[in-house]
C-alpha cells in the first residue's frame, strides 16, 4: 500500500510540470485554434536561460527562476508578434508547419553552445527527504509542485477576475465578436503567447534541478503536455491541469505495476486510447459543426 | 514566356525519365544514393500528399506505414528468403490494410485530435520496431538482401536506381490517374468542406477510408523502395523526425499538388546534404530555411511556381489538356469534350 | 515558347540503350590510392555532430583529432601531415550511410576514423567493405561490427560484450554476492552488454533477480527504485549514461533502496565519471560503494592521463573534462604508429597490413595493451574499474574488487 502512495506522490510531482506545459498548449489553442509544436523548445529555452543565469552569471536559484520565466515570456511574445501575427491569415496547416520549423530552429540554436554535455543544476534543497506519515517527499519536488500550483492558480485568477483575463476568454470564445466589441485582439494574442510561454519556461526551470538539461528535453515534455491536454479535453483549461497531474500518476503507476519498459510509451498510449474511445476527454465539450 | 507549356507537353514525362537515367550514369555512388533517396521520398510524399494535401485529413501515420513497408521487405527477405519482387508489393498491400485500419477511428476525429492520434500510432510503431526484438531485431537493424534480376544481383546504387526510378514513375503516374478521377475530386471535396461533400452525395466515410488505404499503399511501397536504397532498416529511422519530415515535404512542396510532392521530396532530401558544410549550425539552418520557405511561399514551392505560371495548374479532370490545346489552336489527334475545373 | 509536337529523336531504341548503359554500370570496386598526396593524408571522420547524440559527436571526435594535430606539429608521419573531413551522421542509419559514401566517393579520403552510434554504423559496413577503405571505428561498441573479422574494419573501443563481462566479473568478485539486479536502457547499446552479463552470472551461479528499464535522460526512477527494493539485490548494475544513472542513485537513496547500512547494495555504473555523478546527484552520501567501469588510462589529473589531457586542451581548450571526451583517443596513436611502420610509400593495402600487425601497443590513452591479428580486429577488451574513496578521490581498482581500507 505504501508503494502505491509513494508512486502517486512522485507522479503528482512530475505531473505538476506536465500540467504547466499542457496549460500553455491549451491557452494558445483556445486563443488561436492552433497547436504550438515548438512549445517544448520554449520549455527547453527557459531551462537553459535559467541554467545560464545560475552557472554563468552566478545568480541564485530564485533569481534565475525569475529571469528564466521573464525571458521565456518575452521569447513567446516576440514569436507571436514577429512571426505568427504577420502570417495569422495563413491556413492552419501552414501555421503548424511554421511552429515545427521554429522548434528545429530553437533546438539548433541551443545545440550550438550546449552540445557538449548534459547539464545539471544542483537541487535547491539537497539532503534527506521529508517524511510525513510514511510518505516520502523530496524537498525539491515539494518546491516544484508548490510553485507550479501557485502559477496555475495565478493564471486562473487572472482569467476570472481581471479585465485582460475576461478579454482573453471572450476572444477564445469568438474572435470576431470580441473584435467587434472593441477588444484589442492583437494584444490578447500577444498576452496569450506571453503567458503560455511563461508557463512553459517555468516548467523548464523548475524541472532543471530534477531532470537534466539538454537541447532535446523539450520533445519528451511536449508529448506529455499533449497527452495531458487530450486527457483533459483539448481546449479545456481545468482539463489541462487535471490531465497533467493524471498523466504523471499514470506514468509512475504504469511503470511499477506493468513494466518499466513501457513508461516512455504510456503518454502515447493514453493519447491513442482516449482519442479512440473518449475523444472529448474529461472536461471537453462536444464540437458543434456549423454549416 | 510560357514555361509551363514545357510541363504539359506529352513528351515531358519520358524526357524526364531519360534525363534522370542520363544523370544517373554520371554520378558517383554518393550522389546516386541521394538521387535514389529523392525518388523514394517522392513515392512516400505522394502517400502523405493524398491523405493530407488532397483529402485534407491531418493524419501523420505515414512514417509508420513507411517503416512497416521497409521492415516487411527487409524481414521477408532475411527471415524467409522471399524475393524482393514479391515482398515489395506485399509491403504495399500490408500497409494499405494497416492504413485502412488506422483510418477507422479517424472517421470520427478531426484536425488536432486526428493529428495527435496518428502521431501516437506512429510512435507506437516506432516503439514496436525498437522493442519487439524477436521480430524486428530491435536496434541491431535488419540488413536488406539485394534483389536479383534474372541472376544479376542488384547490389549497387546504380542497380537500385534502375528499380527505383521505374517504380517511382509508375507510382506517380498511377497517382495522377487516380487523383484525376472522381476519387480525387471526392477527396478534394471532403477537404474543402465535409458537410457540403456529404450533401452532394459523396460517401464521406468510404472515401476517407479509401484515402487512408491509398496513402498506406504508397507509403508502404515507398518504404520497400527505401529498404532497397539504403539496404539497412533500423528503428531510429522511423521516429518522430520522420513524421515531421513527411509533413514538411508536403507543406514545403505545396499542399494539394502532385508536383508539390516531387518538389518537396527533392528540396527536403537535398537540404540536409547541402547544409553539411555548416556542421554544428545544421539544425538551426534547417529550421530557419523551413520557416523561411513557408512564410514566403505559403502555398509551397509548387504553389508559388504555379502562381508565377512556371508550373501548369493542376487540374484534376481527364481531358482538360485536350481542351486547352483546342483553345490554343494546337492540332491534336483525339479531341474529347470535357469541362474545365 | 512553342514546342513542336513532332516526336523527337529519342525513340524506343535510344531509351533501351540508355537503360542498358547505367544498368551495366560498373559497381564501385576497391579504389586505387586516394586521399594521399606528397604532403598530406586525408582522414575522414563521421559521428553524431547534430541530433540527440551530439554529446558523443564532436567531443569524441576531438580526442583523436587533437592527437593527429599534435603529430602534425612534429612534422606529420614521413613528411605527410593529416588533413580532416568531418561528416555528420546524426546517429541515424540513412544519414550515416550518406556520410560514409560522401567520404569515400566524393571527399575521397584515405581512411575513415569514425562511427560512434552502433546502429548507424551497421548501415555503413557493407559500403565500407565493398570499397576497401580502411575504417577504424570511433566509439561504436556493437560486437557485430568487427566480428566476424572484416579485412578493413578495426576497433579499439571496448566491445559491448567485453564491457558486460567486465562488469559481471567485477560484480561477482565482490564478497557475498548472490543476487544481482540489472537496470539499463532498452536498446542495443545496453543489450550487447547485458546478454554476456547474464551468461557470466549463470556460469557463476549468481541469480539475476531483476532487469528493469531506465530510459535515456529519465528524470524519475521511483518505479524502478521501488521494484528493486522488493527483490533486495546485493549488487545493482546500471547500464545507463550518467544522466539517468544519477536519477536512479538519487531515487534509490530517497526510497531507502540504498542507505548507510552495511546491507546496502553496491552499484556498478557504466561511466567512470564518478565526480560528475556526485555533482549531478548533489549529495555525496549517495555515492558510497560505487564503481565505474572504463577503458580510459586513468582518472583526470593522474600521471597516465596528464599527457593526453595536455594534448587535448592545447588544441581544444574549451572541451569538457569528462571521460566521454576520451573514447576513441587511443585510435589516433594506433593509426600513427601503423603509418610510421608503412613508411613513405603509403597504400591502403600496406596500411591494413600494418594495422593488423599492431602488437602490444601502449601509451595511447586507454588502459589496455592494443593488439590486432588476422583473427581479431578488436584491439582493446580489458576494462578496469574506478571507485571513490571516502575522502572523495577517484582511484583505479583494477578489474576485480578489493577492500580499499586494507589497501
Amino acid at each position: 500500500m505504501t508503494e502505491f502512495v509513494i508512486l502517486v506522490t512522485a507522479g503528482l510531482a512530475n505531473g505538476s510540470l506536465y500540467a504547466l506545459v499542457a496549460l500553455g498548449l491549451v491557452l494558445i489553442y483556445k486563443a488561436q485554434d492552433m497547436v504550438q509544436f515548438g512549445f517544448g523548445e520554449i520549455f527547453m529555452a527557459g531551462a537553459f536561460i535559467g541554467y545560464s543565469a545560475y552557472a554563468y552569471l552566478g545568480l541564485s536559484y530564485p533569481a534565475s527562476f525569475l529571469l528564466a520565466i521573464l525571458a521565456g515570456g518575452l521569447v513567446g511574445l516576440l514569436i507571436e508578434r514577429g512571426l505568427i501575427r504577420p502570417i495569422a491569415h495563413f491556413p492552419h496547416m501552414t501555421l503548424v508547419m511554421v511552429t515545427v520549423g521554429l522548434s528545429f530552429m530553437l533546438k539548433g540554436i541551443f545545440r550550438i553552445p550546449f552540445a557538449q554535455d548534459v547539464y545539471t543544476i544542483p537541487p535547491m534543497f539537497g539532503g534527506s527527504p521529508i517524511i510525513i506519515f510514511d510518505l516520502i517527499f523530496a524537498s525539491q519536488n515539494l518546491l516544484t509542485t508548490a510553485t507550479s500550483l501557485v502559477l496555475t492558480l495565478g493564471l486562473l485568477l487572472l482569467f476570472a477576475f481581471t479585465d485582460l483575463g475576461k478579454q482573453m476568454r471572450a476572444t477564445a470564445e469568438n474572435m470576431f465578436g470580441a473584435q467587434y466589441s472593441g477588444i484589442n485582439i492583437g494584444l490578447v494574442f500577444a498576452t496569450t503567447w506571453g503567458l503560455a510561454s511563461v508557463m512553459g519556461a517555468a516548467a523548464g526551470i523548475l524541472s532543471a534541478p530534477i531532470t537534466a538539461l539538454f537541447p532535446d528535453m523539450g520533445t519528451r515534455i511536449l508529448i506529455r503536455g499533449f497527452a495531458a491536454a487530450v486527457l483533459g479535453g483539448f481546449g479545456s483549461v481545468p482539463g489541462a491541469i487535471v490531465g497533467g497531474y493524471l498523466i504523471g500518476v499514470i506514468e509512475t503507476l504504469f511503470g511499477f505495476y506493468v513494466a518499466t519498459a513501457l513508461i516512455d510509451l504510456s503518454a502515447f498510449l493514453v493519447i491513442m486510447v482516449v482519442l479512440i474511445f473518449w475523444p472529448r476527454g474529461l472536461f471537453g465539450t462536444k464540437e458543434i459543426t456549423r454549416v | 514566356m510560357e514555361i509551363h507549356r514545357l510541363f504539359t507537353n506529352r513528351l515531358f514525362t519520358p524526357a524526364l525519365f531519360v534525363a534522370l537515367c542520363l544523370v544517373s550514369t554520371a554520378t558517383n555512388p554518393y550522389l546516386q544514393y541521394l538521387l535514389n533517396l529523392i525518388l523514394v521520398y517522392v513515392v512516400v510524399a505522394v502517400g502523405q500528399m493524398i491523405i493530407l494535401g488532397f483529402a485534407g485529413q491531418f493524419a501523420f501515420a505515414n512514417a509508420a506505414f513507411m517503416g512497416i513497408g521497409a521492415y516487411t521487405v527487409a524481414l521477408l527477405g532475411s527471415h524467409f528468403g522471399i524475393s524482393y519482387w514479391v515482398s515489395l508489393p506485399a509491403a504495399g498491400v500490408l500497409c494499405a490494410i494497416v492504413g485502412c485500419i488506422v483510418g477507422l477511428p479517424a472517421l470520427r476525429l478531426r484536425r488536432v485530435y486526428l493529428g495527435l492520434m496518428t502521431m501516437g500510432f506512429a510512435e507506437l510503431c516506432y516503439w514496436l520496431f525498437l522493442h519487439w526484438r524477436d521480430l524486428t531485431l530491435g536496434t541491431d537493424g535488419v540488413k536488406v538482401e539485394a534483389p536479383t534480376f534474372f541472376g544479376i544481383r542488384l547490389d549497387t546504387d546504380d542497380a537500385a536506381f534502375f528499380v527505383i526510378v521505374i517504380a517511382t514513375f509508375a507510382m506517380v503516374l498511377l497517382a495522377k490517374a487516380i487523383l484525376a478521377s472522381r476519387y480525387g475530386r471526392a477527396f478534394i471535396a471532403i477537404r474543402e468542406n465535409e458537410l457540403v461533400a456529404r450533401c452532394n452525395g459523396i460517401n464521406v466515410p468510404l472515401y476517407k477510408t479509401l484515402a487512408f488505404t491509398l496513402s498506406g499503399f504508397y507509403a508502404g511501397i515507398g518504404g520497400g523502395l527505401f529498404a532497397l536504397a539504403v539496404r539497412f532498416v533500423a528503428p531510429d529511422t522511423f521516429n518522430l523526425l520522420q513524421v515531421v519530415l513527411h509533413f514538411a515535404i508536403v507543406m514545403v512542396g505545396g499542399v494539394g499538388t502532385l508536383s508539390g510532392a516531387l518538389l518537396g521530396a527533392l528540396f527536403l532530401t537535398m537540404l540536409p546534404e547541402v547544409l553539411r558544410g555548416t556542421q554544428a549550425a545544421q539544425e538551426m539552418m534547417y529550421g530557419v530555411l523551413l520557416v523561411g520557405v513557408i512564410v514566403f511561399m505559403p502555398k509551397g514551392v509548387a504553389g508559388y511556381l504555379i502562381e508565377r505560371r512556371i508550373l501548369p495548374p493542376e487540374v484534376l479532370v481527364h481531358g482538360w489538356r485536350e481542351e486547352v490545346r483546342e483553345r490554343d489552336g494546337i492540332p491534336q489527334a483525339d479531341a474529347k469534350p470535357s469541362t474545365a475545373e | 515558347m512553342r514546342i513542336s509536337l513532332r516526336p523527337t529523336g529519342i525513340g524506343l531504341l535510344g531509351k533501351t540503350a540508355l537503360i542498358g548503359l547505367f544498368a551495366g554500370a560498373l559497381p564501385a570496386g576497391a579504389m586505387a590510392e586516394s586521399g594521399v598526396t606528397d604532403t598530406t593524408i586525408k582522414i575522414g571522420l563521421f559521428g553524431p555532430l547534430t541530433g540527440p547524440a551530439a554529446i558523443h559527436g564532436q567531443p569524441v571526435n576531438n580526442g583523436p583529432i587533437s592527437v593527429y594535430m599534435e603529430q602534425n606539429e612534429k612534422g606529420g608521419v614521413h613528411g605527410r601531415k593529416f588533413v580532416f573531413v568531418q561528416e555528420d551522421s546524426a546517429c541515424e542509419a540513412t544519414k550515416a550511410l550518406a556520410a560514409v559514401k560522401k567520404l569515400i566517393h566524393q571527399d575521397k579520403v584515405f581512411m575513415i576514423h569514425g562511427g560512434t552510434c552502433s546502429t548507424a554504423v551497421s548501415a555503413t559496413t557493407e559500403e565500407v567493405v565493398k570499397s576497401g577503405v580502411p575504417h577504424l571505428l570511433m566509439a561504436a561498441t556493437m560486437d557485430k561490427l568487427t566480428a566476424p573479422v572484416k579485412k578493413n574494419i578495426f576497433t579499439v573501443q571496448m566491445t559491448g560484450s567485453a564491457d558486460g563481462r567486465g562488469m559481471a566479473r567485477f560484480a561477482a568478485s565482490i564478497p557475498g554476492v548472490k543476487k544481482v539486479a540489472i537496470v539499463g536502457r532498452n536498446n542495443d547499446w545496453a543489450e550487447t552488454k547485458i546478454q554476456p552479463m547474464r551468461q557470466y552470472f549463470k556460469e557463476k551461479g549468481i541469480e539475476v533477480v531483476a532487469r528493469e528499464t531506465l530510459e535515456a535522460n529519465a528524470s524519475d526512477a521511483t518505479a524502478q527504485a521501488l521494484k528493486l527494493k522488493k527483490v533486495d539485490p546485493d549488487v545493482i548494475i546500471l547500464v545507463n549514461y550518467p544522466t539517468e544513472s544519477a536519477t536512479l542513485l538519487r531515487d534509490a537513496w530517497k526510497y531507502g533502496l540504498r542507505s548507510k547500512s552495511k546491507d546496502s547494495p553496491a552499484v556498478i555504473v557504466s561511466t567512470p565519471d564518478l565526480l560528475d555523478l556526485v555533482e549531478r546527484v548533489g549529495n555525496k552520501e549517495v555515492l558510497q560503494d560505487l564503481y565505474g567501469i572504463t577503458v580510459i588510462a586513468g582518472p583526470f589529473g593522474s600521471p597516465e592521463m596528464k599527457k593526453w589531457e595536455g594534448i587535448r586542451y592545447k588544441h581544444f581548450p574549451n572541451d569538457i573534462k569528462k571521460s566521454v571526451a576520451y573514447q576513441g583517443v587511443a585510435g589516433a596513436t594506433v593509426v600513427i604508429e601503423a603509418l610510421k611502420r608503412v613508411g613513405r610509400d603509403v597504400t591502403r593495402e600496406k596500411f591494413l597490413a600494418a594495422m593488423e600487425g599492431t602488437k602490444g601497443l601502449k601509451d595511447h590513452g586507454a588502459a589496455c595493451s592494443i593488439s590486432f591479428s588476422a583473427s581479431s580486429h578488436q584491439g582493446c577488451n580489458d576494462p578496469t574499474v574506478w571507485t571513490l574513496t571516502p575522502d572523495g578521490k577517484v582511484v583505479n581498482l583494477g578489474p576485480v574488487w578489493r577492500d580499499l581500507s586494507k589497501n
